[in-house]
Parts: structure tokens; C-alpha cells; sequence
């Protein structure tokens, strides 16, 4: 049997949505309002999946040990920062959802120090927005 | 759960029989219970979330793979808070 523990982090953020390499009329044909100069903000929902056996203490994963990572690693350089500003990763590359995925999968698997593997997460921008990453063991 | 529509019914798995199974194997034995005390086996192993998820697993698979062996139970996600869960799956 196979089992998986999620657990749910909450961070806000702002962005703007625009590639350098597109002309301004691009952009905006592009990203749309997201374009919008001064950036819009997001309360992001962050899904964190581990994977492994229970072992003898019965937990896939010590939940302190679990928050202190993501804690450290991802919601003190994320939570009310302008990701276009205040992240070196997005000097770069566009802070859509799907590069905020990639950079939290780099943020946790560069220092991660659990017994269990990181096997997925999930970042909800919206309600109706979602983007899932699946590690391969 | 997993498999075929039901040609007649149209149904993967009568709603009516699974929630009769859940409550025979889950909710009548747990619900309102100290599991350490009252619910194997909570007495041997830690009640860990992740323990009884796996204990439903267990449970639902053995008795869904006898009575319906062309269903395939594929995954328990049992919450603990609206911000933990554990996935319990027949996978790797």
C-alpha cells in the first residue's frame, strides 16, 4: 500500500504578468489585465504531498519538522513579497503560477531533509485556478 | 473506486451498497469511539492518521475485491483537518 500525506499552507502574494521579450502590445494581447502595470495580488493555497511508509511512529511524515521546511524554505521568502521585486528567480522568468511551482519544487527539494519524498504539489491561484506538479521518484 | 459503468444501471458501484459497506466498516465501528481503546488495532499500533487510513483501506479493499471483484478501490483520503489529509492507494 501506498500512502500520501497533504498538508495545506496558505501565503499572499502580488505579480505582474509580463515577458520582457514581447513587445508591450504583446503583453497585453497576452496576459491581459494580468499585464496591468503595478501587478494585482493572489491569496495562493499551497499543497504539499509526501510519500513513504508510516514506520513504527505510525507518520509518513513529522508535521513540525514538515512546516519548519516549508516554513524556512518557501512562505518567508513568498508571503507578502511582490514576486516580480522581491524574487531574484523572477528577474528573469514571468511569476505565473506554473514558474511559482517550479521555484517552490527547487525552494523545498534543494534543502529538503525529510525521510519521506516529496512527491507532488499543488498551488491554487483562484478557485478556479490550479496547477499541479508531480515529482517522479 | 474504479471500473466499468454497469451496463444496465450505468452505475460504477451502487451508492446504496457502499454506503452500507462504509458504515459497517468505518463509521459504525469508529464513530464516537476512543480508537486506542476501542477499535483494532488501535490497541497495538498509533492511530496516526496515516494508520487509519491505511486500517480503512484494509478494511474496504478486502471486502470490495470479494463482492465485487471487477471494482477496483483506488484510493482512501481520510482528513484529519481541512488542512491535512492522507492518501491511502494501492499504488507502487
Amino acid at each position: 500500500m501506498n500512502l500520501r500525506l497533504t498538508r495545506r499552507y496558505r501565503f499572499a502574494a502580488s505579480h505582474r504578468l509580463h515577458a520582457e521579450s514581447l513587445s508591450e502590445q504583446e503583453n497585453r494581447r497576452l496576459y491581459g489585465k494580468c499585464n496591468n502595470p503595478y501587478g494585482h495580488g493572489h491569496d495562493y493555497v499551497l499543497d504539499v504531498t509526501v510519500e513513504g511508509p508510516p514506520g513504527a511512529s505510525g507518520l509518513v511524515a513529522d508535521r513540525a519538522a514538515l512546516d519548519g521546511l516549508v516554513r524556512q524554505r518557501v512562505l518567508s521568502r513568498l508571503d507578502h513579497m511582490n514576486l516580480n521585486e522581491d524574487l531574484p528567480e523572477f528577474r528573469t522568468t514571468v511569476p505565473t503560477t506554473e514558474n511559482l511551482a517550479s521555484l517552490v519544487k527547487k525552494m523545498l527539494l534543494d534543502h529538503w531533509n525529510l525521510p519521506a519524498r516529496l512527491a507532488r504539489l499543488r498551488i491554487s491561484e483562484t478557485d478556479r485556478n490550479a496547477f499541479e506538479l508531480e515529482i517522479a521518484p | 473506486m474504479e471500473g466499468d459503468p454497469h451496463p444496465v444501471t450505468g452505475m460504477v458501484f451502487d451508492l446504496r451498497e457502499l454506503k452500507e459497506i462504509l458504515n459497517q466498516e468505518v463509521v459504525e465501528p469508529m464513530d464516537h469511539r476512543f480508537l486506542n481503546r476501542e477499535v483494532q488495532p488501535f490497541d497495538r499500533i498509533v492511530p496516526t492518521v496515516e494508520n487509519i487510513a491505511a486500517e480503512i483501506w484494509r478494511r474496504l479493499e478486502e471486502r470490495i475485491k470479494r463482492q465485487h471483484p471487477s471494482v477496483r478501490l483506488t484510493n482512501v483520503r481520510l482528513y484529519e483537518t481541512s488542512d491535512l489529509y492522507v492518501d491511502a492507494g494501492g499504488g507502487a
